[in-house]
């Protein structure tokens, strides 16, 4: 066989091999993982919303809904600057600025938005 | 017709094998671009599944005190208040925190005992029964050497000595890994707090929510001297939730169509290589007969071949680098607090859309890279081209 038809047949392959993984991704999710994630959420009452395994400066990568403001921009100067890297360094979390029902402080700890 | 252009297909095939040196760093280049995006993507998308399943699984309503803009704990006696309001299924006393277990961080839960579902699936042991008996993830059960039977303190409160009980299962998802899971009144105890919870999650009827909400937020109105009350309801959550991971996502792939346009001008250089001959062949057949745009075609169908080779190449990587070597050094970039070697499966997502933008991507980059050049051979005089 030739080489160029091999190069052909190998793209293809590559390209059904890529379609395969995420056809099985997606399969896999739904009957994996879920059951496990299932029982522990309903078991801690709904824990956790960012890309971060423990809330080593502040709660809101790990989950806004226990902490909406970050307390880190509190120190080491009350008001400057916020050396809090869990807001700039992941590539998932939730939203740290909407003002939250029923009073208090904005999620980003900013302003006092009261009801 | 069909033949021609399934001629031309083969043209840019033989093409792409007699420059061999140039279509693999052209692959490579194209593979290194596209892996990070693919991957964080993915791992956007994972952790976003299992947020979704946090979001639906957890509480109507979170309810908490607000002082100096901060949360802070809720008396158990709030829940009597609570309890008569109408549509209120149940309230349920949480406690969470954070305490060091040597260098160690953890994060420390504590549910009600009655409130938890009557099965919980565990790596190993058995659900808390007794006094100070505990629950721990998987990463600090590795990270601590401890397993069922052993004995902790936390730093926070050294007299309570906990026993491990249960191991989270690795699949539990990454907030568990590294957690204490204690009944309600251990973990109150453990803070010093009995009586307290840092939260209340209220369940409720079906479409009795915002109304719920309304009534709890309103609670303390006419009296000046009690605290704030924060309450924040599913839908709420879910708008934090969809509002954050879609615009970390956006700023992502903004990002990466940044870099994507700057490495043109560097892939534009690459696959200048062999160009010199290239620009000789180019010359050849167009004096044979050929047409510019049947050569601009070849070049088209060759990037296309070049493109369709290192996006799906890239997604397998990036799948078996998850998958199979659990994002061993690459998912401590996406995932925080993680370490080298996750002790529980990095949740990835593999969707058609990442798939499909990075074949885009590849295909802009290679067109840009080439096109200009192929179409100045094109219609340079073949006797030009041909020296």
């Amino acid at each position: 066989m030739k080489k160029d038809v091999i190069y052909i047949i190998l793209v293809i392959c590559l390209v059904i091999f890529a379609v395969a993984a995420v056809v099985y991704d997606s399969y896999g999710f739904r009957t994996g993982q879920r059951g496990y994630i299932h029982s522990f959420q309903k078991a801690t009452g709904g824990l956790g919303l960012g890309a971060v395994t423990k809330p080593a400066w502040c709660y809101i990568n790990y989950d806004t809904r226990i902490e909406g403001s970050c307390s880190c921009i509190e120190w080491p100067v009350p008001g400057g600057y916020c050396y809090c890297p869990d807001h700039t360094g992941s590539i998932a979390s939730p939203h740290p600025s909407l003002p939250h029902k029923g009073g208090g402080a904005g999620l980003d700890g900013s302003k006092l938005v009261r009801k | 017709m069909l033949e021609r252009h399934l001629n031309f297909l083969k043209v840019a095939s033989e093409n792409i094998i007699r420059y061999k040196g140039r279509s693999i760093v052209v692959v490579l280049c194209l593979v290194a671009i596209l892996l990070p995006f693919i991957t964080a993507i993915a791992i956007s998308q994972g952790v976003k599944s299992q947020s979704l399943l946090s979001v639906e699984e957890g509480a109507d309503i979170y309810l908490t005190y607000d002082q100096y803009g901060k949360n802070s704990a809720v008396p158990l006696s709030f829940i009597k208040e609570a309890q008569g309001i109408e549509g209120i299924l149940k309230v349920v006393p949480r406690v969470i925190g954070r305490s060091f277990i040597g260098n160690y961080l953890t994060v420390v839960a504590g549910m009600p005992t009655d409130a938890l579902p009557p099965s919980l699936s565990l790596e190993k042991g058995r659900i808390f029964k007794e006094e100070n008996e505990v629950i721990i993830g998987a990463s600090l059960a590795r990270a601590l050497n401890l397993d069922i039977g052993h004995s902790f303190t936390l730093d926070i409160n050294k007299s309570r000595i906990l026993k491990v009980s249960g191991i989270f299962s690795s699949k539990s998802s990454i907030w568990s890994a590294d957690l204490v899971f204690a009944s309600f009144n251990d973990a109150a105890e453990i803070f010093r707090m009995p009586g307290q919870a840092s939260d209340l999650l209220v369940y409720t009827r079906p479409g009795y929510n915002a109304r719920i909400a309304e009534v709890l937020s309103a609670l303390h109105e006419g009296d000046k001297t009690q605290p704030i009350i924060r309450v924040q309801t599913k839908d709420l959550v879910r708008q934090y939730f969809n509002k954050g991971f879609t615009m970390k996502e956006g700023i992502f792939t903004a990002l990466y169509t940044v870099a994507i346009a700057i490495a043109i001008p560097a892939l534009l250089v690459v696959s200048g290589f062999g160009m010199g001959e290239r620009r000789r062949e180019i010359g050849i057949i167009k004096a044979i007969g050929w047409q510019t745009s049947e050569i601009i075609e070849v070049v088209f169908i060759e990037n296309l071949l070049l493109s369709l080779t290192a996006a799906p190449m890239a997604l397998l990587i990036s799948f078996i680098w998850i998958k199979l070597f659990n994002g061993f050094l690459i998912a401590q970039f996406f995932i925080a607090e993680i370490g080298i070697l996750p002790a529980f499966p990095v949740p990835a997502r593999y969707m058609p859309l990442p798939l499909f933008l990075s074949f885009a991507f590849a295909l802009v980059l290679t067109m840009v890279g080439s096109m200009y050049s192929t179409w100045r051979s094109a219609v340079t005089s073949p006797a030009v081209t041909m020296k």
